[in-house]
């Protein structure tokens, strides 16, 4: 191997090890983000996880369907 | 522990852990880290999940990410995730973590943390980590007669998760099986813990009268305080740890499960503290320090070990000896002064901020250990 192929491959190495270590840093700073979000999203849950209750299931039954039909009739007029 | 637990815990036994992601000694020097603390559950009141979630709350502070998850219980009576973070915020530390019940939302992180032997199978079983350490409170085995949850907590010490170990007890048992640990120290919320704006009174035993928890020594610890009343029946006796006190042959004032801000104005005002561990020492005779209140607690291996007895007053297993130290420290008053005076300067630099930085320590141990494998 020659010097100059050495030497390409060091720099690659390095360039290699920097991209790496770029990666590292997006990836934990994205795992702090998802985890402030998730956290945020349970502070703003918090009484309905509380009360067990799950909204989604609830506005998908007749009932809900019933509220949201008459809050749209209540924004309209 | 629930029945698809156990199926964890056999297939971990059988086949070893998961394997890990590569790159974990790489990762090791970087900040932030992703920790995920797993929780065998969430009570109120619990000295270990103190312990945690103080170091969870000190890790966020040093400037890393933590997520929290609790193992869903056989009764499915656990909270829903918003109400278990609430949890955590309103009785433990100010976490910024989120909570999850189970680990079926699991997302991967750089070190899978272990609190309890159920749980470090289930850590032991996790993908997508690069590194796994088990938080090592109390020495588990010890909680269980002969039994299959026996064996199983004596064999999570050999799963080759890196141990943190909260005393050099535990970090001598965590040895015998083969484990590797880096220490680490329990602090002390000074904020909390510290002499209150109340008068001292000179008459006054405070016990940790928790007897749902067998390792606490209740009927010792009543037996002790017979002794000493029947020879100073005027001694004032404040049980607290348990809704309902223990069965004794003396009166006493039930305290019950205190508030911390309770228990540091009941700690100012006693005279002498009474906190007995069968196991591994626990938070409160220091927090008793921490509020100029002496305390008596056991002569073993693990109190020796902790190398308080300046300032903890150990005592032999035997009731009479136990009320004749809980008697000097009422009657000697240079002796309760010197007491009290080596305990405050023994816990002055306990900090949770201490413990947050040996326990990074620890982690990044782990991760500079753990050989890549997939």
């Amino acid at each position: 191997v020659s010097a100059g192929e050495v030497a390409r491959l060091r720099e690659e190495n390095a360039r290699l090890r920097a991209r790496v270590e770029e990666v590292e840093r997006q990836l934990g700073a994205q795992a702090a983000a998802a985890n402030a979000a998730i956290a945020a999203a349970q502070d703003r849950a918090y009484w309905l996880d509380r009360a067990r209750v799950d909204l989604n299931a609830v506005m998908a039954s007749r009932a809900g369907r019933a509220l949201v039909a008459a809050v749209r009739l209540l924004r309209r007029r | 522990m629930s029945a698809p637990a156990y199926d964890v815990a056999w297939r971990v036994l059988r086949e070893g852990p998961a394997p890990l992601l590569a790159g974990g000694a790489g990762a090791a020097a970087r900040t932030p880290l992703h920790v995920a603390v797993v929780l065998p559950s969430l009570p109120v009141g619990s000295g270990g999940h103190t312990t945690t979630l103080n170091v969870v709350a000190g890790l966020e502070r040093l400037g890393h990410t933590c997520s929290v998850w609790v193992l869903e219980e056989r009764t499915g009576r656990l909270e829903w995730p918003a109400a278990l973070r609430r949890k955590v915020l309103d009785h433990y530390a100010p976490v910024r973590a989120p909570v999850f019940r189970g680990l079926g939302a699991w997302y991967g992180a750089d070190v899978a943390v272990a609190t309890s032997w159920e749980t470090a199978y289930a850590v032991a079983a996790l993908p997508a980590c690069r590194a796994r350490a088990y938080l090592l409170n109390d020495h588990e085995p010890e909680f269980h007669p002969t039994s299959v949850e026996r064996m199983l907590a004596e064999r999570s010490y050999a799963l080759g998760l890196h141990g943190l170990a909260g005393t050099p007890w535990l970090q001598e048992r965590y040895a015998e099986h083969g484990g590797e640990s880096s220490p680490y120290s329990y602090g002390i919320d000074h904020a909390v813990y510290h002499p209150r704006d109340v008068a001292r009174r000179r008459d006054t035993v405070v016990f940790y009268g928790r007897q749902a928890t067998p390792r606490r020594a209740v009927p010792l610890g009543v037996a002790a305080l017979a002794a000493l009343c029947r020879q100073r029946p005027r001694t004032r006796v404040v049980v607290f740890g348990d809704r309902a006190g223990p069965e004794a042959p003396f009166g006493y004032e039930n305290a019950g499960v205190a508030t911390p801000d309770a228990l540091a104005r009941l700690y100012s005002e006693g005279t002498v503290g009474l906190c007995l561990s069968l196991t591994n020492v626990s938070l409160t005779p220091q927090e008793m320090l921490a509020c100029g209140m002496p305390c008596v607690d056991l002569d073993g291996p693990s109190t020796r070990a902790a190398g308080d007895g300046g300032a903890v007053t150990l005592a032999p297993f035997d009731p009479e000896a136990m009320a004749a130290a809980l008697a000097r420290l009422l009657d000697d008053e240079a002796q309760w002064r010197r007491r009290a005076e080596a305990g405050r300067a023994l816990v002055a630099e306990r900090t949770w901020e201490r413990t947050a930085t040996e326990v990074e320590a620890g982690l990044r141990d782990a991760l500079r250990r753990e050989a890549p494998v997939a």
